[in-house]
C-alpha cells in the first residue's frame, strides 16, 4: 500500500507542475499590446474654435482564442486626468468591435472586442485606434503637466 | 484506505486549480502620455480692410470705419493679445473698437495714436479661451485734409500678461 500511495503522490505532483506550467505560458501569452509606451502631442488650436484631435494608430492587440466565448475589455489608470482620451479596436480579425471607449481613471472596465469565437490555438488581432481631444479649457501640458495613462487590456469569458 | 482517498482528493483539487488559472483572465498594460503644448493661435477673417475718413470729399456720406473680425484660441494662463501697428505716423489716428466679444473676455479698448509702434492692450484676460470679436476702426481726430492714402501692417499678439 504505501509503495501505491508514493507512487500517486509522485504522479499527482508531476501532473499539478505540468499543469501549472503549461498554464502561464499560456496566461502570458493570450493576450499581447504589440507598439510599447507612445506618446501623443495634441499640434493644432484653430482661432476661434477648438483644438485639433489627434489620433494614432500604430499599436495592436493580439490574442488568442480561448476555450470560451470571449471578450477584451479596457480601463485606464491616470490620477489627474485632464485631457479626454479614447480607444476603438478597427480591423478586428476574430470577435466584435464595441463602440468606441472613452479611457477616464477610476472608470471601470468597458468591453472594447466581444464575441471572440472559440476553438483552436488561433491567434486574433485588432489595431488599437487612440484619440486623444482637449478643449481650450483644459489647459496646457507646459502649466499642468502631461497626462499619463496605464491603459490595462483583460480578455476574459464572455 | 483513507490516506490513499485524501491524496487522490488532493490531486483532483490540484489538477482543477491548474485548469482554473488556466482560464483565469489574461492581462496586459500599455503606457500612453498625453501632451498638449501651449497652443495659442489668433487670425483675422478678412486679411485686408479699408479704412474711410469721413471728411474727404469723396467719403462724405462714408461711414469712419471698416470692419474685420478677430478669432482667438488661447490655453495658456495669464494671457492677453496685443495690438501694434508697423511704423508711424498715422493720420488721422486710429482707434481699434473690439465689438461682438465673445462673453467671458474683459476687454480694453485701445487708441492706436501716432507714435504708437509699441504694442498696445487689447484684448485682456483671454486665459483658456477661444472666440471672437469684431475690430471696428475708427479715426480718433486729427485733420481728414491732411490724410493720404496709406497702407499699414497690424499685427495682433497672443502674449503673456
Amino acid at each position: 500500500m504505501k509503495p501505491l500511495i508514493s507512487k500517486g503522490i509522485r504522479l499527482g505532483g508531476i501532473c499539478a507542475v505540468l499543469g501549472i506550467l503549461a498554464a502561464r505560458p499560456a496566461e502570458a501569452q493570450a493576450l499581447r499590446v504589440n507598439g510599447g509606451s507612445i506618446t501623443l502631442t495634441m499640434t493644432t488650436g484653430v482661432a476661434g474654435a477648438t483644438l485639433v484631435d489627434v489620433q494614432n494608430t500604430t499599436c495592436t492587440l493580439r490574442y488568442r482564442r480561448q476555450s470560451r466565448i470571449s471578450k477584451i475589455t479596457v480601463s485606464t489608470s491616470c490620477p489627474g486626468q485632464k485631457f479626454a482620451l479614447r480607444v476603438l479596436a478597427t480591423n478586428v480579425s476574430d470577435g466584435v468591435a464595441a463602440p468606441e471607449v472613452t479611457l477616464q481613471d477610476g472608470n471601470p472596465s468597458i468591453d472594447l472586442v466581444t464575441s471572440i469565437p472559440t476553438s483552436g490555438f488561433r491567434n486574433g488581432n485588432c489595431t488599437l485606434r487612440y484619440t486623444v481631444s482637449a478643449t481650450f479649457e483644459d489647459g496646457n501640458s507646459t502649466e499642468l503637466g502631461n497626462d499619463v495613462h496605464s491603459v490595462s487590456y483583460t480578455l476574459q469569458a464572455q | 484506505m483513507k490516506n490513499a482517498l485524501t491524496i487522490q482528493a488532493t490531486l483532483i483539487a490540484l489538477l482543477l486549480w491548474s485548469t482554473i488559472a488556466a482560464a483565469q483572465a489574461s492581462r496586459t498594460q500599455q503606457l500612453l502620455v498625453l501632451r498638449v503644448p501651449e497652443l495659442n493661435s489668433v487670425s483675422l477673417a478678412a486679411g485686408m480692410v479699408t479704412v474711410l475718413i469721413p471728411g474727404r470729399a469723396e467719403n462724405h456720406a462714408a461711414p469712419p470705419d471698416g470692419q474685420v473680425k478677430l478669432l482667438w484660441t488661447v490655453t495658456g494662463e495669464n494671457r492677453k493679445i496685443t495690438v501694434a501697428i508697423d511704423r508711424n505716423p498715422v493720420r488721422p489716428a486710429l482707434r481699434l473698437i473690439p465689438q461682438d466679444i465673445t462673453p467671458g473676455a474683459a476687454v480694453a479698448q485701445v487708441e492706436m495714436a501716432p507714435l504708437a509702434q509699441e504694442p498696445h492692450d487689447f484684448l485682456v484676460d483671454v486665459s483658456r479661451s477661444a472666440g471672437s470679436c469684431l475690430i471696428r476702426f475708427d479715426a480718433a481726430g486729427g485733420s481728414p485734409r491732411d490724410a493720404e492714402p496709406t497702407m499699414h501692417l497690424v499685427t495682433y499678439t497672443v502674449t503673456g500678461g
